[in-house]
């Protein structure tokens, strides 16, 4: 069993991401994998130049760890991989990559979704959405922690 | 001397690391807090929310956890990833 992951600083490139991620599988069935991208719109429906994402180094590292191994934990996987980025990122371009391996595919889909959940609400990231003349930091919504809460009653 | 690191919204308003000069006891969180939101305007307002955490040394703190001299803190708002 394999958790891994892993800060980008620069492109992510989410079809070479899955492919080696294929390449690595030992008597999987099922590999699910997700892409999230920097929307070319703001929080306010205005056209964004960038998202920029901080985060602290170190400890971001360690809280998307924790993440993946908290998955790796509580569903029958055999592999989890989450790239993130950090830095500027321009409209369009990926966020984040995850991707599970598993004998048959509901616990690949269960995985993905847990660790995509627990990403919005506990990885150490802080969200600035940039345009022109305007910066403004984003914060998890109502709909974010309630998707988190999703898994603490299953 | 302890390096108070700043991230998201907090690092635009006190820079990204302050350096601050401890009491010979340390300081608590609580403290620690309570002299940054001294050094700009409208500090206290910023950093007096329940929505904003701490760290020592990487690991999450509590309003009473003790700092000393040579340690890293770090203040953020809610983390938003994915």
């Amino acid at each position: 069993m394999t958790g891994t992951a892993r800060l980008e600083p620069r492109q992510l490139e989410p079809d070479a991401e899955l492919r080696a991620f294929l390449a690595g599988l030992d008597g999987d069935g099922a590999v699910v994998s997700f892409v999230g991208v920097a929307r070319p719109t703001g929080s306010d429906g205005g056209s964004l130049t960038s998202l920029y994402l901080d985060h602290y180094p170190g400890a971001t590292e360690a809280s998307v760890e924790a993440i993946v191994a908290d998955a790796m934990r509580r569903f029958e996987i055999s592999r989890a991989l989450v790239v993130h980025r950090c830095g500027a990122v321009g409209p369009g371009e990926p966020i984040v990559f995850v991707a599970t391996a598993s004998r048959h595919r509901r616990e690949s889909f269960l995985a993905a979704d847990f660790l995509m959940d627990r990403l919005k609400t506990d990885a150490m990231f802080w969200k600035r959405e940039e345009a022109a003349g305007r910066a403004v930091w984003i914060e998890p919504g109502a709909r974010d922690r309630s998707d988190r809460l999703r898994w603490d009653r299953s | 001397m302890t390096t108070v690191l700043l991230f998201g919204r907090l690092g635009e308003c006190f820079g990204r690391e302050v350096a601050v000069v401890l009491p010979r006891d340390g300081w608590t969180i609580a403290d620690l807090r309570r002299h940054l939101s001294t050094l700009v305007p409208g500090g206290e307002e910023i950093l007096d929310s329940v929505k904003v955490r701490a760290c020592v040394d990487q690991v999450m703190a509590e309003e009473g956890t003790m700092v000393g001299s040579g340690q890293e803190v770090a203040f953020f708002p809610p983390v938003s990833g994915g």
